[in-house]
Order: structure tokens, then C-alpha cells, then sequence
């Protein structure tokens, strides 16, 4: 039963359809493999979405789960609070990972069809001629041109491994994550951060160039799947700035919901007392912003946006 | 930056960090991080787990085991250090490896490290020296069958995954990628002519043919899906190519001639049989899956098997059906099948099973149910009235076709597979 629905319902489509692809681009398998990845994250997109909103909207709680922390010592009865406050904003623990474990599956199986695929050996080609359908043009696509770009897809290639892992590096620092809140937390953090690019760095030397490929373009759009998502500020806001312990709240959220921030840290809304908190740091923040987006929150607060701009400007500082 | 605003700077990072400076000294139990960073983690660490498990091997037990002339009993396979190992089936006992595993081989000057062969050892009209060609390197060596010494005779520089084909003293080499070459045994590191006009990897053995009007002929199988005839010897202002024709998929299988005609499998399912003089196709029968073993011709009956497993009896003449139905083995079937005495066709399929069939009907007499160790994808063969086979990672197996077994023979301790359904 799992071997039907791994091979026949996962593995021996997508091999089909990769190879159907190359086929229509230009017998090009580096082109076929591109926009084969591009159209399975396309379609795992909804769980992706869930997953980032679950992310942020753990973000969100995070002023306030930190002060669960403080208020109670108990574990039990903080637990239990914890448990009342995701209730109450309509989080649910597992929206981050369920996604994310439903996702799995389909990544294992990419990366199994491409390594199939991609072989340029007599052993590899019979292994996949065990996946095809019998299909006329499908048997006619294959063996499937290896070369693309300067790239032997059937080879390891070092370029390819320092671009896999330069996108893996910021796809770590775009990502949507919990803020840190202890130390080990925070170094973990800091450690996966240069550990997962070496880490895919150096899978990319060990394997086929076109699973590289595969990895590259799989971390080009989850780097663009964030932007759409939460926006270039945000992008350039954790990246050149380095707040990453500032939560994220989402641009247009109601921050009704939102409780005021600790000390020190401002508020992503403009609506509630949390935004009094975070204008009066305001004169501060806005030196480290780069000037156009300062002459931008200057017009807005010259014209009286509404809540949406402003929480928009305020989550940039 | 001025200095006032460089210290505001300072001052606004310092502040947008102090919530998680105070947090260092908060004791934190419970962190509800379900960010998925740690399963994230968990599928990185399980990827050389996913490597190593899905690995595509390198090359294997494509090379059936050869006959050393002149030398009674001895074998030539390769085993599983990617060596040439030559067995005393008598005896069950390697004699010696190619290259040497302790001192350099005699006769050469520099080490070499161990490469794979794909296709079995080609000899030489003396007897006393065989041809092969190693995989990776793309390199020809001559050795002798007593291991006295071997030279290098030529460097394609490319993979060589087809078989090498003799023709007195001249090999000829189809590589991978860069095409055909024609190399003189007696003058080593020259070819006598290239033919690099073939845009596609060649993986499968060509095969010679004469020719009434193109004189001897090269028949070379391609995986851009063409067959190529290149004249080996052409007149003044001939060209090299004599013919081409097209397949509808790759060609991987071996070229096999007979009486004029060549025939070869394909990707697309099909069988074709070529009249050598023209490049027509006299028929096409298709089978079920992808053609990659090579035909076996008896009389006027061509046995053929093909990926899906299914082995059929077809008319020479005109490529129909002779079986009622073919026969559907288990598992795919790459190897040529074999018929030993005139009574008895035997396949081996990839898994290991042995099907021992009646040649006139395709009824099964009996096979295996227990199959071979590891893969099968070389072709049974008969030396000294044996019936031997290799699997995968180079271990040899004698095929008692009377006892209907399967036992180990070399190397002796490899598990015995004798387990009978009828």
C-alpha cells in the first residue's frame, strides 16, 4: 500500500512529468528540472502560506508569551495559559508544522526523481526506465540532455555548490522564524545559519549538478515566496538591519489583537496604545532608516494615513 | 556618517536589541518554537541518509563472463572492485586481477587505478592477448592471457560503455561522446582514422557487416536514436557514412549481423531487422517495453526479451510471432537469452530468476523461485559445457540446467539459491 502510493501515485508521475517537461522545453533537462520545482513549490504554495502565517502569527505572540514566561513560574498553569492565549487569537500549535511535514513527502520524492533522472549512466537510465509510462514520447525524451548553462547536470559542479550555497544562506536570514528568546535558542540560530549553506554546500558537491539545481531553485523561491509575502522592507529590514528579535506582524494586520511589546521594542501598529510606545522611540528609529523611507513616513504622518500605512512604517523600523 | 548620527544609529540598533539581551537572563523552560526549523533540520541530516539509500550505482555486472582461448577453464569477469578477474572455474580460485591489487602490472609503466568495464574482453587473432577497454578513463589496454605483461594501446579520453569490436588487428572503439575510432593494434597510440560526425552518446557495441557496395561495414547504434553504417575502408572521395537510419528512441542494445541483416532493439519498443546494402528497414516487431539485451539468432528464429520482461520467439524472415504468446517473465529482462543444446532456452531476468523455457512453444519448464543475490544484468553464456552467469557485483553462478539449480561458484561462500518451482 505505501509502496503504491510512493511509487505509483508520487514518484512515477512526477518522473513523467519532469521528463515531459524537458521534453517541452527545448530537450533541455536543466530548464525541465527549473520549472518542475517551480511548479511543485507552486502547488505546495497553500501549505507553504500556512506555514508562514502560523510563523508570523507566533511572532505576534511572542511579547506576550514572554510575558506568560515572567508572570508564571509554574510550568503547569503557564502551560495552561499559554494554551488559552492560542486559543484566543485563533493559533494553532501545529499550523507550522503540519504543512511542513505534509510538504516533506513531495520534497523526498523531487529529489528522487531528479536523481534518477538526471544520471547519465546505463544504470541510471534502467532505473528510470522502470518509472516511465509507456507512453511514445516519453521513451523517445530519454536519455535527457545533461548539459544546461556550463553545468553537466549528471556531474557535481563547485560554482553551482557556492551559488546553492549563498541562496541557502539567505533563504536562512529571510526565512519567517520565532524570535530567540534564550541563549542557546539564539546561538542555535546563529549556528544554522552558516551551517545549513555549508551543510547544502556540500551536498551539492557530492551529488548530481542537477539536484544542485534543483536545491537552487527550490531556496530562490522560498527567498521570493517570503518577499511576496512579507514585502521588501521586511527583507531589508532583517537583513541589513539585523532585528530579528523584533516580531513581524504581517502588513494590514488588525493589531487589535497584538498586545504591546516589551520595553525596548516597537510596535508594528499604529492604532492602539502599543503605537504611542513605539512613536515616542520613533525619533531614534527613523535615524537608521534610509532617507527616502523616512521622507515617506514623514508624508504619511503629514497626510494622516491610515492604520495601514502606519503599521506597515512602523514594522520597517 | 556624521558622528552624532552614527552614535543615534548605535544607540537605536542597541535598543531594537535589548529585548533579547534581557531575555538571556530569563530562565526558559518551554520554547513553543513550531517554526519548523528543527524538522527543517531533521530533513538535512536525512539527506546522505536519502543519498546513500537511493544511490544509482556505478557500473556494474554488464559483462558476461568470457572464455579465455586456449585456456582451459579459465574466465574473465569482473568483480566487485571494478578488477579484471580471472577465474579457474575448476578450481574456483582467482588467478589473477587486472589491474594488479599489490605491485604494477608487468609491462606497464605507470600505476593504474581500477576502472569498470562494461562490455566483455575482445582477443586478438593470436589468442594470446585480449583488448579491453576501461570505462572512466577510456582507455584500451592489451593483455596477455597468461598475465605476463599488458600495454596501453590507445586514449579515447572518454567514457567507453559500448564493447569494444575486432577485426584482425584493428579495434574499433565507439565512445561515449567523442565517436568512432579505429586504432591498429600493431601501432598503439594512433588511430588509423576517427569519425566524430555522430551527435549522441554511444553506448551500445556496433557490429561489422560486409557489404557487396560499401565493402566492410561498421554498424554503430546511438542514443540520439540513429544507426550509423560507416564504410571502414572507403574508396577515394566516399564518404565515411554509408547509411543512416532512424529509430524512433535510443539505441542502447548491441548491433547483431546475420546474412545481410542487422539487427538492434530500441527505447521506442521496437525491433527493427536493416538490410545492410540499403539501410531499409525490412520489419519492425514490437515488444513491451525497451529493447536493451541483444537478440539471440538461431536458424530462422530470433529470441528476443525486452525491459518489461517479456520474451518472444519471432520469424527471421519477416519478424512475426512463432509462440502462440511470448512468455512474461517476472521482472525485467536485460540479458540475451541463451539456448543450451538445442532443447533448453534459459533467461535470466534482472532480479535473478532463472526461467528455463521450451524453445519451440515458450511453455516454462522451471525457474527459480529464489533469485540470484543482487542483480542480473549480464548474459548467461556456456564455456566448457557450463552454463554460467554474473550478477551484479561480479560473483559468478553455475546454472545446473540437469539438477535444476542455481549454485555459486565463485567466490565459493556467496549464498546458494536453489529453491525450485515448477
Amino acid at each position: 500500500m505505501i509502496d503504491f502510493i510512493w511509487s505509483d501515485l508520487l514518484v512515477d508521475p512526477m518522473t513523467n512529468a519532469l521528463v515531459v517537461l524537458s521534453n517541452v522545453f527545448f530537450d533541455n533537462f536543466g530548464l525541465g528540472i527549473i520549472v518542475f520545482t517551480i511548479f511543485i513549490r507552486a502547488v505546495t504554495y497553500p501549505l507553504t502560506l500556512r506555514q508562514l502565517r502560523s510563523t508570523r502569527a507566533l511572532q505576534e505572540m511572542q511579547p506576550r508569551l514572554q510575558e506568560m514566561q515572567k508572570k508564571y513560574k509554574d510550568p503547569k498553569r503557564r502551560q495552561e495559559e499559554m494554551m488559552k492565549l492560542y486559543r484566543e487569537v485563533g493559533f494553532n500549535p501545529l499550523g507550522c508544522a503540519v504543512p511542513f511535514l505534509v510538504q516533506i513527502p513531495v520534497w523526498i520524492a523531487l529529489f528522487q526523481v531528479i536523481r534518477v533522472a538526471v544520471g547519465t549512466s546505463p544504470e541510471a537510465l534502467l532505473k528510470l526506465s522502470d518509472r516511465l509510462y509507456g507512453w511514445s514520447f516519453i521513451n523517445e525524451a530519454v536519455p535527457l540532455n545533461s548539459q544546461f548553462l556550463f553545468l553537466d547536470l549528471g556531474t557535481s559542479s563547485i560554482p553551482l555548490a557556492v551559488m546553492v550555497g549563498v541562496a541557502t544562506f539567505y533563504q536562512q536570514k529571510f526565512s519567517p522564524r520565532a524570535p530567540s528568546r534564550d541563549e542557546r535558542s539564539a546561538s542555535m540560530a546563529r549556528t544554522m545559519l552558516w551551517m545549513m549553506p555549508l551543510l547544502f554546500g556540500w551536498f551539492t558537491l557530492t551529488v548530481p549538478s542537477g539536484l544542485g539545481l534543483y536545491w537552487l531553485v527550490t531556496s530562490i523561491f522560498s527567498i521570493l515566496t517570503t518577499y511576496l509575502y512579507n514585502g521588501r522592507p521586511r527583507l531589508y529590514q532583517r537583513w541589513f538591519i539585523n532585528m530579528d528579535s523584533l516580531p513581524i506582524v504581517p502588513r494590514g494586520s488588525n493589531s487589535a489583537k497584538t498586545p504591546a511589546l516589551v520595553s525596548g521594542a516597537k510596535s508594528s501598529s499604529g492604532d492602539n496604545d502599543a503605537a504611542t510606545e513605539a512613536d515616542s522611540d520613533a525619533s531614534a528609529s527613523t535615524k537608521s532608516e534610509p532617507p527616502r523611507r523616512r521622507r515617506r513616513r514623514r508624508r504619511r504622518a503629514s497626510a494622516g494615513t491610515g492604520p495601514e500605512g502606519t503599521s506597515h512604517d512602523a514594522s520597517e523600523t | 556618517m556624521s558622528i552624532a548620527q552614527h552614535s543615534t544609529d548605535t544607540v537605536s540598533r542597541e535598543t531594537a536589541r535589548a529585548p533579547r539581551l534581557r531575555l538571556f537572563h530569563v530562565k526558559q523552560r518551554h520554547r513553543p518554537n513550531f517554526g519548523g526549523r528543527g524538522l527543517f533540520a531533521l530533513l538535512i541530516l536525512a539527506l546522505p541518509v536519502l543519498v546513500a539509500c537511493n544511490s544509482v550505482t556505478g557500473t556494474t555486472g554488464w559483462a558476461p563472463p568470457t572464455e579465455v582461448p586456449g585456456r582451459e577453464n579459465e574466465v574473465i569477469v569482473r568483480n566487485s572492485d571494478d578488477r579484471i578477474s580471472v577465474i579457474d572455474i575448476e578450481s574456483a580460485s582467482e588467478q589473477w586481477t587486472f589491474p594488479d591489487e599489490e605491485k604494477l602490472f608487468p609491462g606497464l609503466i605507470d600505476e593504474i587505478a581500477a576502472d569498470a568495464f562494461y562490455a566483455p574482453p575482445v582477443f586478438l587473432p593470436s589468442g594470446d592477448e585480449f583488448v579491453i577497454g576501461s570505462e572512466e578513463d577510456g582507455i584500451i589496454y592489451a593483455i596477455r592471457t597468461d598475465s605476463s605483461s599488458a600495454r596501453l594501446i590507445f586514449n579515447t579520453e572518454d567514457r567507453l560503455i559500448a564493447g569494444l569490436v575486432g577485426e584482425g588487428n584493428t579495434i574499433y572503439a565507439a565512445t561515449a561522446e567523442n565517436g568512432v575510432f579505429a586504432i591498429g593494434t600493431d601501432s598503439p597510440e594512433t588511430a588509423s582514422w576517427v569519425y566524430d560526425g555522430i551527435d549522441g552518446e554511444l553506448w551500445g557495441t556496433p557490429g561489422l557487416a560486409p557489404s557487396r557496395t560499401h565493402g566492410q561495414l561498421l554498424i554503430v547504434p546511438s542514443m540520439n536514436g540513429s544507426v550509423y553504417a560507416l564504410r571502414t575502408n572507403p574508396s577515394s572521395g566516399e564518404d565515411r557514412l554509408a547509411w543512416r537510419v532512424k529509430a524512433g528512441a535510443s539505441v542502447a542494445s548491441n548491433i547483431v549481423t546475420e546474412d545481410g541483416i542487422a539487427y538492434f532493439g530500441s527505447f521506442d519498443r521496437n525491433l527493427y531487422a536493416i538490410d545492410v546494402e540499403s539501410g531499409d528497414t525490412i520489419w519492425t516487431a514490437s515488444g513491451n517495453g525497451w529493447f536493451w539485451g541483444n537478440p539471440l539468432i538461431i536458424g530462422d528464429t530470433i529470441y528476443v526479451a525486452d525491459l518489461s520482461g517479456r520474451l518472444q520467439a519471432l520469424d527471421r524472415s519477416n519478424g512475426s510471432a512463432i509462440w502462440l504468446s511470448p512468455y512474461e517473465a517476472d521482472d525485467e529482462v536485460r540479458a540475451q537469452p541463451l539456448l543450451v543444446d538445442d532443447e533448453t532456452l534459459l533467461i535470466v531476468d534482472i532480479g535473478g530468476h532463472v526461467h528455463v523455457l521450451d524453445p519451440a512453444t515458450g511453455g516454462l519448464r522451471w525457474k527459480t523461485a529464489t533469485p540470484i543475490d543482487d542483480d542480473v544484468l549480464a548474459d548467461p553464456v556456456v564455456i566448457s559445457g557450463r552454463v554460467l552467469v554474473n550478477n551484479d557485483d561480479g560473483d559468478l553462478f553455475e546454472i545446473l540446467l540437469d539438477d535444476e539449480t542455481v549454485a555459486p561458484l565463485f567466490p565459493p561462500a556467496a549464498s546458494i539459491v536453489t529453491v525450485i518451482e515448477k
